[in-house]
């Protein structure tokens, strides 16, 4: 008896293990990327100054006294005579081939192009002049057998079967080293439709990875710092941090130090040493994407997340830190949000755009203690600025274009003209 | 030796050690649970409408009340061992009984609802409802996939004795959990789902007893999932899948 149930348990272990592994087919459609090569001293070698062009994929935006520059993502800078707040005219392109991202510090754009980053002098916007140009400053080229440079990549919807036991996932983000660097260290496609440029200003946007302090130029992809000496007519590459952090998204100066919101952290850097920024606090939070705005010894953080997005999770909210000491700071509120994005404060009122679902106006005059006044479901925002020269007016970007609101109450906003997109 | 081989080698090795204790019940023996809470079992010398007589271990005789008692556990309705363990041959009987894969790395956690009726000694039927995460995996993806189950189910005893051998199957469809929830694209479809497997009951002296289960674990299914590749990218996937999964389960008989 015993032999046959040692027989009979021997078959059946092996029946049950002899199929463990999940059997069918997965349809895949996904974007298959083709490289771009280019010529790099073709590429600089291209003017500046260009005739007016239409705009059609709108990024950064900059509110001069008398002019608005909007980023045309990859190719350059569109320049608009916004003299007459209720008929602004579009005038020129700033040609800057690969840009996303710009930071304006008086007279001075510095700019991104692929590899390198740029000063150009728009004293007199429509005649831009490029002062200075360093090179490689971002990362060191990807150059082909043939010597050309990689600047990017097509995409294209391919749509394929795969067996069970195909490995297509692991080998589209396992094996494409090259892909996988050039996105880590190049500057990425930003997470939000439109939002404004980092400036000198007291009015700068929160969603920005150039910024500038003092003699220096900070610039951050995804995972890494680049520091640009900016004196003297120099302008040259000071340090590079590489691999501080991952998923890098903003940065912005505050009070000699920098603040850098990352997906799953906002961490303060001391500008002590300009060019070696240390790490004073890491403040950890749920992954999500965190503009960073500090005022008056608080930082306000919006994290959002959505599913399917870049920046997948569940958690939306306005976390509010103190930051009177900036190596232990402390939570001191959290509200609870639809979807934020960039923000600013205007006096006393913490304007935060919630994309989709409108914006909200928060009364900050208790700094620590935002407390909602009003939500405008009907305004899609995702970036607020106050006008340079009148505060009692505010450029909001939306999808469709930058609007102008005059604001004289603090809460209601009524609408001026807007620079269609 | 991956971890997940543990469960399959334990599993084994409490079967193999059970073998010495796959002795049958003794025809003879019997237990009485009475109302107040005492027990006794032993061996029944005669019984009449009233009174059984029981020879307990001591060897002493003694005289159980049936009036006085709760339950009476003999041939009829159970087998008694000697030492007082049994097994119910009759009547109705639930167990509750949670699982996990082995062998393989995906995650999958089961837990299982049944409701049987002993037909025979060796034979039980009946149906039960189970809540199913399995984490499919196919072509590199991991699908998440969450099905409510209803099934048939089925049990034969193959060695009878206190530590009773049996093998078990049920069929059944597994309804998806995640149809319609608003702002997920995601969507799964359910199907069969089915399995087959061995397992080893514990005898006891109440009403509850442990079973440790392996089973074979098919679950049909068919959905679409989408993921962000490294760039930020969508990427789309459908699939039809059969989930296949060596289960280790362990649960409690009651009844």
């Amino acid at each position: 008896m015993k032999k046959y149930t040692f027989l009979f348990i021997f078959c059946l272990t092996l029946f049950i293990t002899s199929c463990t592994d999940d059997t069918g087919t997965v349809t895949v459609t996904y974007q298959e990327a083709s490289a771009i090569y280019g010529d790099m001293d073709e590429i600089r070698a291209i003017p500046l100054s260009e005739v007016v062009r239409e705009i059609t994929n709108p990024g950064k935006i900059f509110i001069g006294e008398d002019f608005v520059l909007i980023g045309e993502e990859g190719s350059g800078i569109h320049v608009i005579n916004n003299a007459d707040r209720e008929n602004p005219i579009r005038e020129s392109f700033i040609n800057i081939p690969g840009n996303r991202e710009f930071y304006v510090s008086g007279d001075y754009i510095y700019a991104e192009t692929y590899y390198d980053m740029v000063k150009i002098d728009i004293s007199n916007p429509n005649q831009p002049l490029l002062i200075a140009r360093a090179q490689n400053a971002i990362q060191d080229q990807f150059v082909d057998d043939q010597g050309n440079t990689l600047i990017g990549f097509n995409y294209q919807e391919k749509t394929i079967e795969l067996s069970d036991q195909d490995e297509f996932y692991h080998e589209i983000i396992g094996d494409q080293l090259v892909y996988l660097d050039f996105g880590k260290n190049i500057i990425p496609n930003s997470a939000i439709p439109t939002s404004f440029a980092g400036n000198s200003s007291a009015q700068s946007g929160t969603v920005n990875r150039i910024t500038k302090n003092g003699d220096y130029v900070y610039v951050i992809s995804n995972n890494n710092m680049m520091i640009l000496n900016d004196k003297d007519s120099d302008f040259t590459i000071a340090n590079k941090l590489l691999n501080i952090k991952d998923d890098m998204e903003t940065i912005f100066p505050y009070h000699n130090n920098l603040f850098v919101g990352s997906r799953s952290s906002m961490t303060i850097y001391s500008l002590d040493s300009e060019i070696q920024p240390t790490r004073l606090y890491d403040f950890e939070h749920a992954t999500s994407c965190d503009p960073v705005l500090p005022h008056n010894d608080v930082a306000y953080i919006t994290l959002r997340t959505a599913d399917f997005s870049e920046c997948p999770g569940n958690i939306n909210a306005l976390v509010v830190l103190d930051i009177n000491n900036l190596s232990s700071p402390k939570e001191v509120d959290e509200i609870a949000m639809n979807s934020p994005y960039g923000m600013t404060v205007i006096g006393d009122r913490l304007f935060v755009g919630e994309g989709e679902n409108g914006l909200k106006i928060f009364d900050v005059s208790v700094n620590d203690n935002p407390t909602l006044q009003v939500h405008h479901t009907q305004i899609e925002a995702y970036d607020i600025i106050a006008d340079p020269t009148n505060d009692k007016i505010v450029f909001i970007a939306g999808p469709d274009g930058l609007m102008q609101f005059g604001n004289n109450t603090g809460d209601q906003l009524e609408l001026k003209s807007t620079i269609a997109f | 030796m991956s971890y997940k081989y543990i469960g399959l080698l334990l599993f084994l090795l409490i079967v193999v050690s059970s073998l010495p204790s796959l002795a049958q019940g003794e025809d003879d023996y019997m237990l009485a649970k009475l109302h107040d809470g005492s027990v006794f079992y032993g061996s029944k010398v005669d019984e009449d409408d009233d009174m059984i007589r029981l020879r307990i271990s001591t060897r002493d005789t003694i005289h159980v009340d049936r009036r006085l008692a709760k339950h009476i556990y003999d041939s009829d309705n159970a087998i008694v061992f000697t030492d007082g363990k049994y097994f119910e041959t009759k009547g109705f009987f639930w167990t509750f009984s949670m699982g996990t894969n082995i062998l393989t790395e995906q995650v999958s956690s089961h837990i299982e609802f049944l409701f049987a009726q002993r037909i025979t000694s060796k034979f039980a039927v009946g149906g039960g409802t189970g809540f199913e995460f399995n984490e499919a995996s196919a072509a590199g993806f991991n699908f998440d996939t969450q099905f409510s189950t209803l099934f048939a189910y089925g049990r034969f005893n193959i060695l009878e004795g206190k530590r009773r051998f049996f093998a078990w199957g049920r069929i059944g469809q597994g309804f998806s959990s995640e149809d319609n929830i608003e702002g997920i694209r995601n969507e799964q479809e359910g199907g069969i789902n089915a399995m087959l497997g061995v397992g080893l009951h514990f005898s006891s002296r109440s009403k509850s007893k442990f079973q440790l289960m392996l089973g074979q674990y098919f679950q049909e299914t068919s959905g679409r999932e989408f993921f962000i590749d490294t760039l930020g990218n969508e990427i789309e996937t459908s699939y039809e899948l059969l989930i296949k999964r060596l289960i280790l389960k362990f649960g409690w008989e009651f009844g």
